[in-house]
């Protein structure tokens, strides 16, 4: 087998010691990234672009393009894993991912109070996420971005349809708020500029909103300073004293048992999530909703879902990590970003002076395997890195309320501002914060607008490419084989639920009391 | 608790309303420039009708169905907790930019932006002092540390710029 | 230092506290108040860039910003901010908002006049402070491998007995802009054309055939990685410069002209301005800055690198060829009624 002997190589370079310490560096600096609000992995390696060059210029004794890599590789990495910790304590989505995050991992944090066990899920979960995805990359990485290629309106639209198709029934305790909530994310999706016509719409003439409702600043408000008035109203104890943080590291050793339960979620999500990661521009954030979708719609117990269930953790979270490792397919093997991150990466081999694509597989194959190599150590540095961390992170829900609940706030500002340096993003975070703590009070789910919010602009997008592609027949939906099965997969997948809720709604007609009254 | 859902579903329904309004152009028979595409409007007229009718039903189940007798807060407390949290919060992030604005060529002030640093320490020093009943010296060392480490990891570490003050365009203050 | 930081905070708590207790609003003039005065920047730069970290133009915005670091050439940091969303209109907006201050500067592309003539918007292209010009990024016209189209007159052929579809980057921006021109000047079938978000995915919306894409205008740099190599899928038909390429792998790629689409004066440009109301001493100070990253080796390296057509622009010369790019997207918005 000639890959073996080139991932033997490959490893043989990423493990010299200064592209090890440089690993290291930079996974500690994604991770602080990946915590630290507003700084995604996006703009982590944009920001150390600059540094980059230096390395690949030999500032370092021995350093070169591979240490460059391997060092931007790095903090995508350590963003990926750190990116959940704000989620799952504070209800702040530190990276667009981890929205997903909000609707099990911060319950099983802070109402089941098992900050640890949520923390550690989430970390055994990418990991394995992760690892599945690198050895699907290390073997199959030219085919299937050849395969990724093929995706085009009609394709990626269906695709978008089997992700909502997955989340149906997402707070079915009021399936008209949910409806309302659903279309409110959509119409909020669409506020601004129409990138298919480049025509503005309800953004009633103000240039700052041109640039749309992000969904960032959305979810930090409604989730993160939402929850934090809720707790507020109960008295103030909601946060902090009443979780005792056990140091030590029981929470690990329960989420590994927990892993274990879920072993085939965890790995069928996350091929789904490999092969979503490689569809160009669409990325973690989609399949993360798609693997909760996915782990939702395939539990016994559905109706913990919302309220603190593992593998709402555990599914989102390995279709996240491996969508992460899968968007470097495409921009490694044809030199199209499959992902933010990837395309800042790509903008990196540039300025280096290295073209993506095939030709690297060919030219500079220490550098391709030399990555291949590090995403293995990379994945694995990090994984105890975080582990050894779960104890010390818990305890940061031990700090007195007047202080955290601020520096909750604070931090919230910072996240939606740095996004996109908008003070007008600010004030859209804490206007949803006061309407998401009173949609919260007065019983509307939140989940499904969030998902309408994130996925509404690209489904759109698709939809009405695929109309114009099609010279607006609906028939160019089953034009191509592919879509045709996606489709169909997706028909299924809505009528599904339809018939099973419409089946229980007659049997149970007769026992249901009358209203929403409790 | 029915008033306030009427009131929030009424709510939902009109933001409906103006939306749809805004979107009306859908029905323009040259909307969109590509033959095939059904134009910018369409989709978000169509998400606001769904939304209308999904508020409106909701309003009216909510009138025709016994409802629970309590209110949507537990009691007095509990509003002015919520406040105590919301219109601090509210001051914050008004102060960050201060409220100014331009007609013409004048620019008119009448709160100058404090930017983050300034606006985030006496955010954090008050909430100490108020809510937390703590000593000057914890409030003062809240009031410093926190913006200090903010500043070090963000403007010096990372390079990220957050919202300067007033002083800063004068070239008074480095933040 | 720690100590220093300490006392000014609380200096300025105070002085915050005596401000706010003004309560009537003042008028105050508009500008940075010590900018006149000096004409170097006296704290950290603003680079606003006005498409998401690793598009297009942030490749050209960083890497000039490393040549400015690296070199010395700023007394201050010079940081590049990402502005992104409608096309550079928020980005645009955002320079626009501080008139007269040299510590704001932008990236500029074609969307600079396309946006501003289709958006509403409450300023002109020309009301901004021009600096420099760097280069010109010439199009190519790209077909699939696979397409039967040897030359540019096969499309031409083909685009005239139906309507072929095409992609570019975004609406009512440079590339439609091309394929708008095409269409008007060699009187063909219109377009379908298809948005995409960026460069990278209209050439793969191409090598894919996604959504039936057969042709665009890509950069040589957005089309090189799906051009070189063993499984190339992408290949250009010619080039809309007044000559062929005389270096790298597009040596002697036959421009349009010769193969009779007579436009050969459509780049796009690489550009940097400021916002609107700069003095003379601040623009020489950029001018004088870009001059240099202009004339550095790293930069020349970059030229060959993505293809790019050296164009160094300042001054009256450079008004003049804004003043000229802002007619030519002035008359297509016009003759396509991008204008509503």
């Amino acid at each position: 087998m000639e890959i073996f002997g080139q991932l033997a190589g490959g490893f043989a370079t990423a493990l010299q010691p200064i592209n090890m310490a440089m690993l290291f560096v930079a996974i500690v600096l994604g991770l602080v990234i990946g915590v630290l609000p507003g700084l995604g992995g996006t703009s982590g390696v944009a920001i150390l672009l600059p540094i980059s060059l230096f390395i690949k210029n030999g500032a370092l004794p021995g350093s070169n393009e591979v240490t460059a890599i391997i060092f931007l590789a790095g903090i995508y990495w350590g963003a990926l894993f750190g990116g959940v910790i704000t989620s799952i304590l504070f209800n702040i989505p530190g990276e667009p991912w981890a929205v997903v995050l909000l609707f099990d991992g911060f319950p099983l944090a802070k109402r089941l109070r098992r900050p640890g066990l949520a923390l550690a899920s989430s970390f055994v979960s990418s990991f394995v996420g992760a690892l599945v995805a690198t050895v699907l990359f290390t073997f199959f990485a030219l085919p299937v971005a050849e395969r990724a290629l093929q995706f085009g309106p009609a394709e990626l639209f269906a695709v978008f349809v089997l992700s909502f198709a997955t989340l149906i029934g997402l707070g079915a305790e009021a399936p008209m708020k949910s409806v309302a909530m659903l279309a409110l994310g959509l119409l909020l999706a669409a506020v601004g500029f129409d990138t298919i016509t480049g025509e503005q719409r309800l953004n009633f003439g103000q240039v700052p909103l041109l640039s749309g409702i992000g969904f960032v600043p959305v979810t930090i408000g409604l989730f993160g300073i939402g929850e934090i008035l809720a707790s507020a109203e109960e008295q103030g104890i909601g946060y902090v004293e009443q979780i005792s943080a056990r140091l030590g590291l029981r929470d690990v050793r329960e989420a590994f048992v927990e892993l274990g339960k879920r072993i085939r979620l965890v790995l069928s999500n996350s091929i789904i999530g490999f092969f979503f990661g490689v569809l160009p521009g669409h990325g973690a954030t989609a399949a993360s909703f798609l693997g909760y979708g996915l782990a939702r719609q395939y539990s016994k117990n559905k109706e913990n879902f919302g309220k603190g269930e593992i593998s709402g953790i555990m599914g989102p979270q390995s279709a996240a990590d491996s969508a992460g490792v899968a968007s470097l397919v495409p921009m490694i093997t044809l030199g199209i970003p499959g992902s933010p991150t990837s395309a800042v990466m790509m903008a990196g081999l540039f300025i280096w002076g290295l073209t993506p694509g095939p030709v690297l597989f060919i030219q500079h194959q220490d550098f391709v395997w030399g990555l291949i190599a590090s995403i293995y150590l990379g994945h694995l540095m990090t994984f105890i890195l975080c582990l050894l961390a779960v104890p010390l992170l818990a305890m940061i829900m031990r700090v007195p309320y007047a202080i955290i609940t601020p520096f909750i706030i604070v931090i919230s500002i910072i996240g939606s501002y740095s996004l996109n340096n908008s003070m007008l993003d600010v004030f859209i975070t804490v206007i949803f914060g006061l309407i998401g703590y009173w949609l919260r009070k007065l019983k509307y789910p939140l989940a499904p607008l969030v998902v309408a919010l994130v996925l509404g602009d690209s489904t759109e997008r698709e939809l009405r490419k695929a109309l114009i592609a099609g010279h607006g027949s609906p028939l160019y939906f089953f034009n191509s084989p592919l879509s045709t099965l996606l489709m169909l997969g997706a028909l299924v997948l809505v009528l599904i639920p339809l018939v099973r809720t419409i089946r229980a709604r007659r049997r149970g007609a007769v026992a249901r009391p009358a209203g929403v009254a409790h | 608790m029915r008033p306030y859902q009427v009131a929030t579903a009424a709510a939902i329904a009109l933001i409906a309303a103006v939306a749809m309004f805004d979107s009306l152009a859908a029905f323009n028979p040259s909307a969109g420039t590509a033959p095939g595409d059904v134009g910018a409007r369409w989709y978000p007229f169509w998400a606001a009708a769904i939304m209308g009718s999904a508020a409106l039903i909701v309003a009216y189940r909510v009138l025709t169905t016994p409802q629970a007798v309590e209110g949507v807060f537990a009691g007095r407390t509990s509003i002015f907790s919520v406040l105590k949290l919301a219109i601090p919060m509210l001051v914050y992030a008004t102060l960050i930019g201060g409220i100014r604005w331009r007609d013409g060529d004048i620019n008119y002030t009448v709160i100058p932006p404090l930017g983050f640093y300034i606006a985030t320490a006496l955010y954090m020093g008050g909430f100490a002092w108020w809510i937390g009943r703590y000593k000057i010296w914890w409030v003062v060392l809240i009031l410093v540390a926190f913006p200090l480490v903010i500043f070090a990891a963000f403007e010096l570490g990372f390079r990220v710029s957050l919202p300067k003050s007033f002083l800063y365009d004068e070239g008074i203050l480095p933040f | 230092m720690a100590r220093r930081a300490t006392v000014a905070l609380l200096a300025t708590a105070l002085i915050t506290l005596t401000a706010c207790a003004s309560p009537a609003a003042s008028p105050s003039p508009t500008g940075g108040g010590t900018a006149a005065a000096s004409v170097q920047p006296t704290h950290p730069v603003e680079f606003v860039i006005s498409t998401a970290p690793g598009g297009g133009s942030d490749v050209y915005a960083r890497i000039w910003q490393g040549i400015i670091e690296t070199q010395k050439l700023s007394p201050q940091p010079v940081q590049p901010l990402n502005k992104e969303g409608a096309s550079g209109a928020v980005a645009f907006t955002y320079i626009y908002d501080h008139k007269g201050d040299m510590h704001y500067i932008f990236v500029t592309l074609n969307s600079f006049f396309t946006t501003i003539i289709t958006q509403k918007l409450p300023y002109k292209a020309t009301d901004f402070t021009p600096i420099a010009n760097l280069a010109l990024d010439p199009f190519f016209l790209w077909v699939n491998d696979d397409s039967p189209w040897k030359t540019a007159q096969d499309f031409v052929t083909a685009a005239k007995e139906s309507s072929v579809t095409v992609a570019g980057t975004g609406a009512k921006q440079e590339d439609e802009a091309l394929f708008r021109r095409i269409e008007d000047t060699m009187k063909l079938k219109p377009f379908t054309y298809i948005s995409q978000t960026s460069g990278a995915t209209v050439a793969a919306a191409l090598a894919g055939h996604q959504g039936g894409v057969v042709a665009t205008v890509n950069n040589p740099s957005e089309g090189l990685p799906l051009y070189s190599g063993s499984q190339k899928k992408l290949r250009p038909l010619c080039a809309f410069t007044p000559s062929s390429p005389t270096k790298g792998v597009y040596t002697g790629l036959a421009t349009c002209a010769s193969q009779g689409i007579p436009i050969d004066d459509y780049y796009i440009m690489r550009a940097v301005m400021g916002p609107p109301g700069l003095s003379p001493q601040q623009q020489a100070f950029w001018v004088d800055v870009f001059k240099k990253v202009n004339d550095s080796a790293e930069w020349k390296a970059k030229i060959d690198e993505f293809f790019l057509s050296p164009d160094f622009k300042s001054g009256l010369e450079f008004r003049q060829f804004l003043s000229k790019y802002q007619q030519l997207h002035q008359d297509i918005a016009t003759k396509f009624k991008w204008v509503q």
